[in-house]
């Protein structure tokens, strides 16, 4: 848990604002949920990892046991199953909101963060049209941060579906763990023991990622059963359409066919987002067909999620300068009517009792003192200037945010 | 909205690489000459941590301190032996096993005072790598204190401190010099690559040349 002081509140603030414009201009309509509910219901709809990582605790009115959200999806799939069972699909929904989780490498060391998440979720929208869609939608959302790097990494579960499968119990959790790390030598020592007909997808899994097109065809290459070559085959199609749904210039598309990660909750097309900056992915989804289906209502479906934290910190890295709108102190004779068309101009207005101090500026996060009386213009820095004591030639000289 | 926005900037940085100081450094270094990449100069920069060599920004630092760096983007890359990532537990890509840096984690005790099963005592254990003697305790299905210690971890049976130790060793010596004998072998430990999750799919193609240029030059490793 933390707080944010008005600089980074600001940054995390405009950010889930210009999220939330990319959404709603893409038709996605905006929904709000609770931050905590029942826990039986909320982890009916939650992958492994967001199940271990929920904050439960008694609600002492009810005695009954509640979730801190560690995931809004799996609240949208209840909404979309019981409220609007009844809606025509396909159905456009976003939101934006903290979602709460236990984490910590060990457990020792084990903490509550809360995460600052925006995120889309499309429903009855089948494979590829919906993948497509939404991975065009995720690349608008990345674009509107203004990052110089930025990916989107795309794969598929069937692969990887495909071979924990079929390998021996025994191997499983040694492969999966081989997977995660993309340890070469240990893949094709599993794959050693392996049947020959799975020791070569096992050997070359931990290796097919990297640019798109190379990497399909080094995957194509490979001995897969049919419905992972349709799955590969899909994958293809997704990108074909996602390159004419994408705003141009879309950010550079990456496959990863091996990535381990929440495997058990997607169904089909997985991604994630990366931004220079952000240690680890920005943004994450995929499709979850059956998820819905674990409220009632079987639909099919496919949204992504941004940590908006992350995204805040690969800002800050690239020294992208905050959005925040200009902002001055008015003191003396008629400082209010002064103040009031000030705010007309978008710029913000603070009237003053006492003289403003420079330093008092610079805490304060403001552009300047507007000191109407001696017709000056007071700076964080201490410098003065005469100006016009008009709303226009402020906001003027002032520029705009 | 994207109006707003300035304009990008695409500076092409070098890829940051984070090496272990101490005798990996060597072997390291020797691993990457084979692949055509010469960082000989950190060897003469005496006191200087950060090291500009063409493509490769390298930092030298602390075995422990690799994976931390990694994991958290300050660095792409680094090489760490398998005791210290098994130990720092974090969530690394490490794609390839560099066959430098060998030897064992053992479980050893006293030669001349072994701990008999039937003495029925709470064992207690020193060690440098607590997470990793926990695991192994574990799958033992043992019970028994971890002493948790940043070095000279031998003392610990001999002062009383501890009935065993979990350490490392290459030959053995240094234990057979404090009258200490190997029970069990809890692993072997090499160093590896580990790439940052964000830099490999950010940086993939560089990095995915360095791997295979450091995979070549591992085959054609001489035999130790």
């Amino acid at each position: 848990m933390r707080d944010f002081l008005p600089r980074a509140a600001a940054r995390r603030l405009s950010l889930a604002a210009r999220l939330g414009r990319v959404f709603e201009t893409w038709g996605y309509a905006r929904i709000i949920t609770p931050v905590f509910e029942c826990a039986d219901v909320l982890e009916r709809g939650l992958g492994g990892d967001a199940r271990a990582a929920a904050i439960r605790f008694v609600e002492p009115g009810t005695g009954e046991v509640v979730a801190l959200r560690p995931d809004i999806t799996a609240q949208v799939a209840r909404l979309v199953a019981t409220r609007l069972a009844e809606h025509e699909g396909p159905v456009r929904l976003c939101y934006e909101g903290a979602v709460y989780r236990l984490s910590g490498r060990l457990a020792d060391e084990m903490g509550q963060r809360e995460i600052l998440q925006a995120g889309v979720e499309l429903i009855d929208l089948a494979a590829p049209a919906g993948d497509a869609e939404v991975l065009a939608v995720a690349a608008a959302a990345l674009a509107s941060a203004s990052l110089a790097e930025t990916r989107l990494d795309i794969g598929h579960v069937a692969p990887l579906r495909y071979v924990l499968d079929h390998v021996p119990e025994a191997a499983r959790d040694d492969l999966q763990r081989a997977l995660a790390k993309k340890d070469r030598a240990r893949l094709r020592a599993i794959a050693g023991t392996l049947s020959p007909g799975l020791a070569p997808l096992v050997a070359e899994l931990g290796s097919l990622w990297g640019a798109a097109v190379p990497t399909l065809q080094r995957a194509a290459a490979l001995p897969w059963p049919d419905e992972v070559r349709g799955a590969l085959e899909q994958l293809r199609v997704v990108l074909h359409k996602f390159g004419e749904l994408a705003d141009p210039p879309a950010p550079e598309v990456t496959v990863d066919l091996g990535d381990v990660r929440g495997f058990d909750y997607y169904t089909g097309v997985r991604f994630a987002g990366y931004a220079g900056g952000a240690s680890d992915a920005v943004l994450r989804g995929g499709r979850y067909d059956s998820l819905i289906g674990r409220y009632g209502r079987p639909a099919k479906a496919t949204g992504f999620a941004i940590d908006v934290e992350g995204l805040a910190q690969a800002q800050r890295a690239a020294d992208q300068p905050l959005a925040i709108a200009r902002g001055v102190a008015v003191f003396g004779q008629g400082a209010p009517a002064l103040a009031r068309s000030l705010r007309s101009h978008a710029i913000r207005a603070v009237t003053c009792p006492e003289l403003p101090t420079a330093s008092w500026l610079g805490h304060a996060g403001l552009d300047a003192a507007v000191l109407v009386d001696r017709g000056e213009l007071l700076r964080p820095d201490g410098s003065t200037s005469v100006v016009a004591m008009t709303p226009e030639s402020l906001a003027t000289l002032l520029g705009g945010s | 909205m994207s109006a707003a926005s300035p304009p990008l900037v695409t500076a092409a940085r070098p890829l940051v690489l984070a090496l272990p100081k101490g005798r990996i450094l060597d072997e390291a270094l020797e691993v990457f000459a084979r692949a055509g990449l010469d960082l000989s100069s950190i060897k003469n920069n005496g006191r200087k941590l950060v090291h500009d060599c063409g493509a490769l920004r390298v930092l030298v630092l602390r075995s422990s301190d690799v994976p931390v760096y990694v994991a958290h983007g300050a660095a792409d890359l680094g090489i760490a032996g398998s005791d210290v990532l098994d130990e720092e537990g974090l969530d690394l890509y490490e794609p390839l096993d560099l066959g430098i840096g060998q030897c064992r984690m053992i479980v050893a005790e006293r030669a001349d005072a072994p701990i008999d099963d039937r003495s029925q005592i709470h064992l207690r254990i020193a060690t440098k790598y607590p997470r990793t003697t926990r695991a192994y305790l574990a799958r033992k299905g043992i019970t028994a204190e971890v002493i948790a210690l940043s070095g000279a971890i031998e003392l610990g049976p001999l002062t009383g401190l501890s009935d065993r130790i979990v350490d490392i060793t290459q030959t053995g010596e240094t234990l057979k010099q404090n009258g200490l004998v190997e029970i069990d072998t809890v692993g072997q430990v090499s160093s590896r690559l580990v790439v940052g999750r964000a830099a490999l799919k950010l940086r993939g193609a560089e990095v995915g040349d360095l791997i295979h240029r450091l995979e070549a030059a591992v085959a054609a490793a001489p035999a130790a």
